[in-house]
């Protein structure tokens, strides 16, 4: 009986100590990340029938649980996958937002000096100073183009190496994932009706911290063992087994960095970049891919546009010695880059690309692919397809065969527009004396002329180059009557009785001259070269007003305002990573807070169940004295 | 009943704190920089609408800038236009005083002084340069001397023109989106192109007028009529004067055969002198031009002089075979018999002698017709059938006429007395230079006025100076006026331009600039939210059971 009562006394004391120790374990781990609290799960032991009925036994412990819900861990995954995504694509994107915003580092204030220097010397164009001082502003664009291309080049190689460190760490996790899956293996082999709570929390945790990194989906297995999956199904981890992701080179791009899945068997695939989202990797991936390349695209864009219709108006004018104007900006090196796909049969061989019309590109990069003999086009930013013949133009860039003389089937080639323009934008003159200020040819009404016609100061014709013979000497004589005149001059073809109509346009050699008023017989109009016009602004007129002309984007936008969008755009997509970031960061700590509603340690409960199980084993003890004290008052009764 | 786990009321508080602090850290770099957007994301629209406003504003502050730099060069412009102007007064101030005929030679040697020392002063002005060293007038070419010009080679050579080495190019500037101002005029413009004579066409007197006629600039009464003259018939036309003063034979004269003392003589007296026989050598004559040419031999003879000097007379046969006899210089010449002599009857028929009056003829001299009788215009005869009387200082219109063009909508006015075969020459007006104008004066004040003949061309030429003097000035106040309207243009543009100025300027800062008492007053109250969120934590998370075990 005695022995009874000390076996109830110790199942009690047994169980308050459990209990006890679980609290204690609880209050210990009350900061610990992802630690669920646990309790005991208490019983009563199978009581003993007597004729009187059932004497209880006692009580013990039958399993210690942690308070957990699959479901609420799952939503918590879910949003924090997507927070960290937009974290991450933030952290990126402000570095982009910044560099715009500063109102004296961005490209406008350069843009608005240099035009300002145009301007400068179309108001005293023989003035070597203000050509200097446009020189210099040409020079600060130059270095303005570079220098924010070079930051988001640095930005670039900074997303490459992220994305390395990133997959470092990815792998890292998935070890450790692998390593807990086994000892959970080891641990449960009792059964899941004892679980490990402590590795199953530490797996919990890893998966979570996994899953900021990327988002992935887990299934359990019968062994109690996660199985781990990213993208639409690719393994990351199965059981005990791991595999690994790999950063490497793209075959078609040597300074992108992408990612490749290598099996435990040593076979490596390349991951499609849409199938990398969620967490830090797909924010990283999908700021590259959707701001990144654009702005630096776009920014390459105004470049090049910029520089090649300056360049061919300024071939239109004469420079300070009398020579007809050159290049002014050098983009020898800022054309478009063609790579070829590593996997061609060929590598070495490439196409040739132009850009045929700058005011139609866009900020897009292309991919060619020949297969079963026809060409392919794909423009990259919105994945559309088009069959392509050699030679024509698309979106204002036109490929040629180039060295590809022999396309093998399954060639493909990476085409970037404008993705070097900016960087590799130079200036061709050095000297302010070769700014082509003013217009090769000048106009002159005869003295002699007693009718009262006038000529205009004349315009050269676009395109470059220009005519051959633009600065000959051309003398339009009128007729009697002097309905029409004749022509005379090299290049001319010297047409007699061309018809006048006063105020309209007279073109020959390469210019444009409208004569108005009445001339009278025999009035003389002549064209000749504008030696030692040094005076004449008209060409710079033009480069100036070429400031708030439409050009770019199909003659929808300026170059200001071509650049306004990508400051707008990149605002736009900051100011909506930030909002999304924010709303998926709430979703996060609501889920959060559900889980620890649930499973997180409240010291006040704990130390009101330590009170509890310390009262419990008090008084166990106490029964236990009393039962002493049942035994002694037995054996005194032998006295 | 709601479970919260201890975790929770750090991570709460935390991150209330957190976003509070975020939040006043903006508000305060808002508040420090008086910027509304720090970055573009904090209003993608407005931030890329400022950098096109901006642009907007930093092209209006370029045409400010054009417009001060065309209001200097017009200012520059219009101060050597105005001296030109007064200079001018000054010229035709001294053409008047040098048309005074009571002037010495010596006189008119001091004028000429003074007008070499205002050419050289034109030429100068014509030359002038702006601060930077270029030259004003010469076009395109900044840096080329437009104007080379010597006083003594231009009298000298009538049909040399000023040097100009510039060319007619206008600078311009850019004063508005769509306007581009000119800011100077070629010297060409300026200097040269100056229509001679009325601007219309230019009279001149030739060579070898003797009478003391003075054509004036005439005038164009139509000028839809005289541009509708074909140019060809307007190229040269003159004004050919012919005074009735002379015999005309009254019959026709065939093939005539002269017989010594029967009808070989007659008497002729030259503007009143005493009759002096004339003696036509006997025989047969083949017609009434070799008649003509031995009656001017014999007159020649008789009279002992030679044509054209005053007192001889010219002998000739029209194309019809009518004798006429005409003194030289204009006399009235009689004839008469010789008694017993019936020459007068052979050789003239019934003889009518001329009323002394002067005509004029208006020939169109390229197409050599005459513009009254359609005819071809002869030297002086067959006398004043279909010409028109002349009448000191009455206009000469060119109306009535019989060839294609009956009215060249013209007059001219001739003033004086012209003498038979005078003659007065129009032409369509060309360009002449200032310079030139001027050197032609200087060169008739220095030429000397000597005689009848000379004095009348003085006279003439001080006529086309004050004429292509006038010419000149119009000129020049075109030029000027152009100047005007176009400062007056870059005042209205630049009073645009400043509201424009005023008006971005606002809206960059509505889009830009902060609210200050917006966010001042955002300022407090964020900081009151962090600090009851900072003193709410540390109540919070003092509680607990642990304090009182």
């Amino acid at each position: 009986m005695a022995s009874g009562i000390f076996n109830v006394a110790v199942s009690g004391l047994n169980v308050a100590q459990a209990g006890v120790l679980t609290t204690g374990h609880n209050i210990a781990n009350a900061s610990t990340p992802g630690y669920s609290r646990q309790q005991i799960v208490q019983t009563t032991n199978t009581p003993q029938f007597t004729g009187a009925g059932f004497i209880g036994k006692g009580a013990n412990v039958e399993s210690i649980q942690r308070v957990y819900n699959q479901f609420l861990t799952s939503q918590v995954l879910s949003a924090q996958s997507g927070a960290a995504e937009m974290d991450s694509y933030l952290a990126q994107i402000r570095q982009i937002d910044n560099l715009l915003a500063d109102p004296s580092a961005g490209l406008s204030p350069a843009m608005a000096d240099f035009f300002k220097g145009v301007q400068e010397v179309a108001a005293n164009p023989a003035s070597l100073p203000a050509r200097q001082a446009m020189l210099s502003a040409s020079q600060s664009l130059v270095a303005r183009f570079q220098s924010v291309d070079q930051r988001l080049r640095e930005i670039r190689e900074g997303v490459n190496s992220q994305i390395t460190s990133e997959i470092t760490l990815i792998n890292s996790y998935a070890k450790q994932i692998a390593d807990v899956n086994q000892r959970i293996i080891v641990a449960q082999a009792a059964g899941p009706t004892v679980p490990a709570n402590d590795l199953l929390d530490q797996r919990d945790q890893l998966i979570a911290e996994l899953n900021k990194e990327i988002r992935v989906t887990t299934q359990t297995q019968n062994d109690g063992t996660f199985s781990v999956f990213i993208g639409n199904g690719q393994p990351l981890v199965v059981g005990a087994l791991n595999y690994s992701l790999q950063a490497v080179a793209a075959p078609d791009d040597p300074e992108r960095t992408i990612v490749a899945l290598r099996s435990p068997t040593g076979t490596t695939v390349n991951v499609p970049e849409s199938l990398l989202s969620g967490g830090k990797l797909g924010g990283l991936i999908a700021f590259r891919a959707e701001s990144l390349d654009p702005v630096q695209n776009g920014l390459g864009r105004i470049a090049l546009t910029l520089a090649t219709n300056f360049n061919d108006q300024h071939r239109l004018g004469q420079d300070l010695t009398g020579a007809l104007g050159g290049n002014y900006f050098d983009l020898s090196r800022a054309g478009p880059t063609v790579m070829a796909n590593a996997n061609n049969a060929v590598p070495s061989l490439i196409p040739a690309v132009t850009i045929s019309d700058p005011g139609a590109l866009t900020t897009s990069d292309y991919r060619l692919t020949f297969a079963s003999g026809s060409y392919t086009l794909t423009r990259l930013a919105d994945n559309t397809s088009q069959a392509y013949i050699l030679g024509s133009q698309v979106d204002g860039i036109t490929i040629t065969a180039g060295t590809w003389v022999a396309p093998a089937a399954g060639d493909s080639f990476l085409i970037q527009p404008t993705r070097g323009g900016a960087g590799n934008l130079a200036l061709a003159i050095a000297d302010g004396r070769n700014i082509a200020a003013a217009a090769p040819i000048r106009t002159a009404t005869a003295l002699t002329n007693s009718g009262t016609g006038t000529v205009s100061a004349g315009t050269v014709n676009a395109p470059p180059p220009p005519n051959a013979n633009l600065t000959q000497t051309v003398t339009i004589t009128f007729d009697n009557p002097p309905g029409t005149f004749d022509v005379v001059g090299t290049g001319t073809g010297d047409p007699t009785n061309v018809a006048y109509t006063a105020g309209g346009d007279i073109t020959y050699n390469g210019w444009t001259i409208k004569i108005a008023g009445a001339p009278a017989a025999g009035d003389r109009f002549t064209v000749s070269t504008n030696a030692n016009g040094v005076s004449d602004n008209r060409n710079a007129q033009l480069l100036g007003a070429m400031q708030t002309q439409t050009r770019m984007v199909n003659g929808t936008a300026s170059y200001q305002s071509a650049y306004s969008q990508i400051v707008s755009q990149t605002g736009n997509k900051t100011r909506e990573v930030e909002v999304t970031g924010k709303a998926q960061q709430t979703l996060a700590d609501q889920a959060q807070n559900e889980v620890d509603k649930m499973s997180g340690v409240n010291l006040d409960e704990e130390a009101a169940n330590l009170l509890r199980y310390q009262q419990a084993y008090q008084a166990s003890a106490k029964l236990i004295e009393i039962a002493g004290r049942l035994f002694d008052e037995i054996i005194a009764l032998n006295r | 009943m709601v479970r919260v786990s201890t975790s929770m009321i750090f991570n709460a508080g935390v991150k209330a704190i957190n976003t509070q602090t975020a939040t006043l850290l903006h508000l305060q770099q808002q508040v420090a920089s008086g910027r509304r957007i720090l970055t573009p994301a904090d209003d993608p629209v407005a931030a890329a609408r400022a950098l096109e406003v901006t642009q907007a504003q930093d092209v209006t502050a370029q045409y400010s800038i054009n417009h001060d730099n065309a209001k200097s060069a017009l200012g520059l412009e219009e101060v050597q236009l105005t001296s030109v102007n007064n200079i001018m007064a000054r010229l035709k101030e001294l053409t008047v005083q040098a048309g005074n005929s009571t002037l010495s030679a010596s006189d008119r040697r001091g004028i000429a002084f003074e007008l070499r020392a205002r050419f050289d002063e034109f030429l100068g002005i014509a030359n002038a340069t702006d601060s930077t060293g270029q030259f004003i007038f010469s076009g395109y070419m900044g840096s080329t001397k437009p104007f080379g010009a010597s006083v003594d080679a231009m009298i000298l050579n009538p049909a040399l023109e000023v040097g100009y080495q510039g060319d007619d190019g206008q600078r311009r500037l850019q004063v508005s989106p769509t306007r581009f101002l000119e800011i100077s005029d070629s010297g060409n413009d300026v200097f040269n192109r100056i229509k001679t004579g009325n601007g219309y066409f230019a009279t001149d007197y030739a060579a070898g007028n003797t009478g003391t006629g003075v054509i004036d600039a005439g005038k164009v009464g139509n000028p839809a009529l005289w541009a509708a003259v074909p140019a060809a018939a307007k190229q040269n036309v003159e004004v050919r004067f012919w005074q009735d003063s002379g015999v005309t034979g009254g019959a026709v004269i065939g093939a005539p055969t002269l017989t010594a003392g029967v009808d070989d003589e007659f008497m002729i007296s030259v503007a009143g002198a005493p009759a002096v026989t004339v003696t036509l050598p006997a025989g047969a004559y083949a017609d009434a031009a070799a008649l003509a040419a031995a009656m001017q031999t014999a007159v020649d003879t008789a009279l002992g002089v030679s044509p054209p000097a005053t007192g001889s007379a010219v002998a000739s046969a029209d194309a019809g075979g009518h004798m006429m006899l005409q003194s030289a210089t204009g006399q009235t010449i009689t004839i008469s018999a010789v008694t017993g002599n019936t020459g007068l009857a052979t050789l003239f028929g019934t003889p009518v002698v001329g009323s002394g009056a002067t005509y004029y003829d208006l020939v169109d001299v390229t197409g050599n017709v005459s513009l009254l009788t359609g005819a071809v215009p002869t030297a002086s005869f067959p006398g004043p059938t279909g010409l028109r009387r002349y009448f000191d200082g009455q206009p000469l219109t060119f109306n009535g006429l019989v060839g294609a063009t009956a009215d060249y909508g013209i007059s001219v006015t001739v003033t004086g007395n012209p003498a038979a075969g005078d003659r007065f020459s129009l032409a369509p007006s060309t360009s002449q230079s200032l310079f030139r104008t001027l050197a032609n004066l200087i060169g008739a004040l220095e030429g000397g006025t000597v005689g009848p003949g000379n004095q009348s061309k003085f006279a003439n030429e001080i006529g086309f100076a004050l004429t292509n003097l006038d010419q000149a000035n119009d000129n020049i106040l075109r030029v000027r006026a152009a100047i005007g309207s176009r400062l007056t243009e870059v005042d209205s543009l630049s009073d645009v331009n400043q509201d424009l100025q005023l008006q971005y300027q606002q809206t960059l800062s509505n889009l830009q600039d902060l609210d200050y008492a917006k966010a001042i007053s955002d300022l407090t109250r964020k900081q009151t939210d962090l600090e009851a969120a900072q003193k709410s934590f540390m109540r919070v998370s003092q509680l607990s059971l642990f304090n009182y075990l």
